[in-house]
């Protein structure tokens, strides 16, 4: 993984530096709560329901050991013991104190991270597939371009206060495990017909609010015009992007007010200003880049398949390996999710003890590197066959070896009403019935493949819209309530998902989702997953069954 | 029951929820709440937040609606509620944690 050079250490320790002295300027009263707030939030540091939330950056969703045990000591010591992993794959902690930010920065950056632009309306963190590098129907690893990226984005002078928010993610395999048309720029690597390397850019995507799947601008970007590219369309939107209502700012509102055609042709007249230029010349950078993510010296003997005995014999075994491991470029290795939704817990949460146990389990199992994934889960990214039947052991003793990946519990949800100030109702605890309520391996087994999503206000930060179903939570006099959708996707076959009807209490909305499940299981054809027979049948089966003829 | 108001914040210093009480501080039990009922009442809560603005003390300040019932006052909306008893997911955290605040169950 990337190695900060001395550049990228003293810019990291300069800004911890710098905040330190920002929030003493702020307790001694020499700055006042309005000048404070936008340096609090350019270093992460939310004021939430309950207390300070500080959120830290985790480039493209990669740690290493030493890093996670970092995260775990901070949650040991200035937090309540747990952090909060995040669809973006960062990691927040509920309950800091302002006193204690500037030690816990320092403590980042002794192990080359920091909270920087994971907050304010700048480029936030690039997001990208967890299995990048080792996923067998890749293209090439995207992290190298994630790390170009970064590095283009983090302290740009120009877009340091775009008119909002701004999310890029980027994709290397012809399955989306990134939400590309999702995103304010989706990046996907490919190959052209000759075999050369071009990224397909996609702009104006989004959720919150109003979602809209991103337009193709460019499927023909050479990788050294790749940041010139990303400028020119930054710019357009700098430029043109609403700054007079927060709720019409983002990008995808200027590409669909401007037109997709228009905006395309906005984007390549200042493309063909800055093409070539000094921008561009950062791609030189990206051989030096490049060479830190070199394979790992895989054992070229690894045995396939030799965890089989023991799944012959162990059918919770088997069924971990079935949903939870995904097929290696390195025959004889694993992609390992070791998913953080048990159903007596809270999506996304880890213990300092079980981070500190993963990081283990990334040595002893691995190469000391662990992935983040956009769905609130961890990824191992290369276990041999062999060494499954023990990782699913020590998994299983730290309460991390749910064989639910992909699976109706494997939930995405939002921190919601419990903890974030935005939110109108809570998210959790209608997680939690669920889980309960399909607290069943073989029944959820049998569901297969369906991806719900749960929301607690129309921010959207638990990803309602792209779910195969998705829950939105909203303030009705008073009262939560729940509005149920269906039909989404963040994959290859982005779709969008729309409200079935009206909304129910807590209890009813587990009642509803059963319903909803059982329709499915009545309807479906073979091999067909919840969202292929949607896809098939409509809607109206579904509200037949869940309100009535 | 009757219908008012009180001032809530966040303490500068640790992010805590507080409440201004009768006698002028801040407290972390929305029960210890000073209750306004009249424009007047609500006056003296204002004075109090901007003071207490001005010295760095408290940010995030709101006047929020609560009721004072028999036993005590207690924040009407929702979100109040859980920032005055903590997270309904996490009841080893925030004052549910600290104070037998049973008496608010389902208020």
């Amino acid at each position: 993984m990337y190695q900060y050079d001395n550049f990228d250490k003293q810019a990291v320790r300069e800004r911890a530096a710098d905040f330190r002295d920002q929030v003493e300027r702020r307790i001694a009263g020499k700055l006042s709560e309005d000048e404070f707030k936008p340096l609090r939030l350019q270093n992460g540091l939310y004021l939430q329901l309950h207390a300070y939330m500080l959120r830290v950056a985790i480039p493209y969703g990669l740690l290493s050991a030493k890093q996670m045990r970092k995260l775990a000591h901070i949650a040991r010591t200035y937090d309540k013991d747990y952090g909060h992993f995040t669809t973006r794959q960062n990691i927040q902690y509920n309950w800091i104190k302002l006193v204690d930010a500037p030690d816990i920065l320092d403590e980042l950056a002794s192990v080359e991270m920091h909270a920087i632009q994971t907050s304010g309306n700048c480029i936030r963190n690039i997001s990208s597939a967890q299995f990048a590098g080792v996923a067998a129907d890749e293209v090439e690893d995207p992290r190298p371009w994630c790390e170009l990226i970064r590095q283009w984005s983090t302290f740009h002078p120009e877009f340091a206060f775009l008119p909002r928010k701004f999310k890029i993610a980027v994709n290397a395999s012809p399955a989306d495990r990134v939400g590309v048309k999702l995103h304010d720029i989706g990046i996907t690597i490919t190959r052209n017909a000759a075999g050369e390397r071009r990224f397909e850019v996609y702009a104006g995507g989004g959720q919150g609010r109003t979602p809209m799947i991103g337009k193709l601008m460019r499927d023909d970007i050479e990788a050294h015009h790749l940041l010139s590219y990303l400028e020119a369309i930054l710019r357009v939107y700098n430029r043109y992007g609403r700054r007079d209502n927060k709720y019409k700012a983002r990008i995808k509102i200027l590409v669909h007010e401007t037109g997709e055609d228009k905006f395309r042709e906005e984007v390549d007249a200042e493309w063909r200003k800055i093409e070539g230029g000094p921008v561009d010349a950062d791609i030189a950078e990206f051989g030096r880049i490049a060479d830190y993510f070199t394979a790992p010296a895989y054992d070229t003997e690894a045995q396939v398949d030799a965890h089989k005995a023991r799944a012959a014999m162990d059918p919770a075994f088997a069924a971990w390996v079935r949903h939870n491991t995904l097929a290696h470029k390195v025959p004889g290795y694993k992609a390992v999710t070791i998913s953080l939704k048990p159903h007596d817990g809270i999506a996304g949460d880890a213990t300092s003890d079980q981070m500190d146990a993963v990081a283990d389990l990334s040595e002893n199992f691995g190469f000391g590197e662990i992935r983040v994934t956009h769905a609130q889960n961890l990824v191992l990214p290369d276990v041999r066959d062999a060494d499954l039947p023990a990782l699913y052991d020590a998994l299983f003793a730290q309460g991390l070896g749910t064989a639910n990946q992909g699976l109706l519990t494997d939930m995405i949800v939002c921190p919601g009403l419990d903890y974030c100030a935005l939110a109108n109702a809570r998210s959790i605890p209608v997680s939690q019935k669920i889980a309960k309520r399909f607290d069943d391996m073989d029944r959820l087994q049998d569901i297969g493949e369906v991806k719900l999503k749960i929301s607690g206000c129309i921010n959207a930060c638990g990803h309602h819209h792209a779910g195969h179903i998705g829950i939105l939570g909203v303030d009705r006099k008073g009262t939560e309530n729940y509005q149920i959708l269906l039909g989404g996707s963040a994959e290859e076959d982005t779709s969008l998902a729309k409200i079935l009807g009206r909304g129910f209490d807590e209890d009813g909305t587990v009642d509803a989702i059963e319903t909803i499940i059982d329709v499915y299981k009545a309807q479906r054809q073979d091999g067909e997953n919840f969202l292929a027979t949607y896809r098939r049948i409509g809607a109206e089966p579904f509200k037949e069954a869940v309100y009535g003829g | 029951m009757s219908a008012g108001h009180i001032l809530t914040a966040n303490l500068l210093l640790t992010g805590d929820v507080v409440f201004l009480t009768p006698a002028g501080d801040w407290s972390v039990r929305a029960d210890e709440a000073r209750f306004a009922e009249t424009e007047d009442d609500v006056a003296v809560l204002k004075a109090a937040e901007a003071k207490a603005v001005a010295a760095n003390i408290v940010v995030s300040t709101e006047i929020i609606g609560a009721e004072k019932t028999q036993v005590g006052v207690w924040p009407t909306r929702n979100r109040e509620q859980i920032r005055a008893k903590g997270p309904t997911v996490h009841e080893a955290f925030g004052n549910q944690a600290r104070f037998d605040l049973s008496a608010f169950e389902g208020a």
